[in-house]
């Protein structure tokens, strides 16, 4: 079964962000200290991971990942400015996971959706609430040296450029994301 | 609750006819020439009237600088609200010297917003004076951080100091006494994969940084390296290698010993 052109675009889009998810990790990864050192490590080999799957899902469905040039990060950081420090790091980390649950989560309730795309979303999805609650936490443990209202403001911050960036993006590809139907969270 | 810190820094008065000679004197102390310094610094901080200037330059923790120099004159009482908070302005109604505490907390307010390196969207209100009759006293930005500021009255003017006190969390692997240009170049030629001789304090970060990845990874770096927190109004007036150094040079020296 091949892949129509949007679908394709789509699984593109989804794999090119995993790419910038590892790319951004990898730096992060390569940079901290302490206690986060494990999990910040994982989280970027789940990232690369999850580009891996998105590969093997394209071409099971008999295709080829587009080559697409830039991703939802670098909209982010366009729209919030470079994260200034580590715990902004992880705010804003927290917020696009957010996002891609909600995205992934609205791919499942497609009707369409073939069989590969459903096992590799999935799949992604056990890292992903994995990915949540690590940055949570880790965002708890930062109130000290941050300051508690500091983590609360960064996050109300970085929430609202992840609507104005998805609202952008829809506006951008809506055509591309139409099939999926319901409205976007 | 945390225990009281007690922050020793020496701070340089250069008051001229000339903005220009008093701001060279001031960052000499520093060793900072006027052409390589912008507003708001962590250090260095001028004011000046038509008549007369004042340039201020601070060695030891300081995380943000400012001077205000006004002379004194009538000021229409209806502009306190302008500048004041609310029980600022009940204390200056009360007060017998008005006239001149208004000036007075006027450049109070100046100095403040002028010690805040994250000044851009706030306003004199933002900044809470603790006692508004203190002449040596402390006030709070709105991000909570602590601006201790000193106020003297000579002859027809009124000058008044303030730098901001950040505090530095614990972990740092780096003493401030060997937070050269050279040692910090030695860290970024190891993430950049760049030689480090090649990099001078007026190279731009915009330059030697791959793209926004490569930028976070060299902050965040340097934080966890030195133990200090950096924020984006901090980073924002950031350009040059030389800025870069300079401001982890005054978080670094912040921190309590």
């Amino acid at each position: 079964m091949s892949l129509a052109d949007n679908d394709r675009w789509l699984l593109s889009y989804y794999r090119s962000s995993e790419i910038n998810g590892a790319l951004f990790f990898g730096r992060v990864a390569r940079t901290i200290r302490g206690p986060l050192q494990a999990n910040v490590t994982h989280h970027f080999a789940d990232e690369a991971a999850h580009a891996h799957y998105w590969t093997a899902c394209i071409s099971d469905l008999d295709s080829t990942p587009l080559a697409l040039g830039r991703g939802y990060q670098d909209q982010y950081l366009d729209a919030v400015g470079m994260p200034a420090n580590l715990m902004e790091v992880m705010a804003i980390t927290q917020v696009f996971e957010r996002r891609v649950i909600g995205q992934y989560r609205r791919h499942l309730r497609y009707p369409g959706i073939q069989a590969a795309v459903r096992r590799t979303i999935e799949r992604i999805m056990v890292d992903e609430r994995w990915h949540i609650s690590y940055v949570r936490d880790a965002l708890a443990g930062m109130a000290q040296r941050y300051g508690e209202a500091e983590v609360a403001q960064t996050l109300d911050r970085f929430d609202a450029a992840d609507r104005e960036v998805y609202a952008r993006t829809l506006a951008e590809y809506g055509d591309r994301i139409a099939f999926l139907a319901d409205p976007a969270p | 609750m945390t225990a009281p810190v007690r922050h020793r820094v020496r701070v340089l008065v250069v008051t001229s006819t000339d903005a220009r000679r008093a701001l060279r004197l001031a960052g000499g102390m520093l060793g900072i020439a006027p052409t390589e310094c912008s507003f708001p610094h962590p250090r260095l901080s001028l004011s000046h009237t038509d008549r007369q200037a004042a340039a201020v330059a601070v060695a030891g923790p300081a995380a943000g600088t400012g001077v205000d120099l006004e002379h004194l004159r009538p000021a229409d009482p209806r502009t306190a609200r302008f500048f004041l908070r609310p029980e600022e302005e009940a204390w200056l109604r009360r007060c017998p010297a008005r006239a001149v505490e208004h000036v007075r907390l006027w450049t109070v307010k100046e100095a403040l917003f002028k010690a805040d390196l994250g000044n851009a969207t706030r306003t004199l209100r933002d900044y809470a004076i603790d006692d508004p009759a203190a002449r040596t006293g402390v006030a709070r930005a709105p991000t909570g951080e602590r601006i201790v500021y000193t106020s003297t009255r000579r002859r027809d003017t009124i000058l008044t100091v303030a730098t901001a006190i950040h505090t530095r969390h614990p972990g740092a692997s780096m003493p401030t006494s060997t937070i050269t240009f050279d040692a910090v170049a030695a860290r970024l030629g190891r993430i950049l994969s760049a030689p480090a001789g090649g990099l001078t304090p007026r190279t731009f970060l915009a330059d030697v940084a791959a793209d926004s990845f490569e930028l976070v990874e060299i902050v965040v770096d340097l934080q966890e390296e030195f133990g200090v927190t950096f924020t984006q109004a901090d980073l924002r007036p950031i350009l040059t290698l030389g800025d870069l150094v300079e401001l982890l040079r005054a978080r670094t020296d912040a921190a309590p010993d």
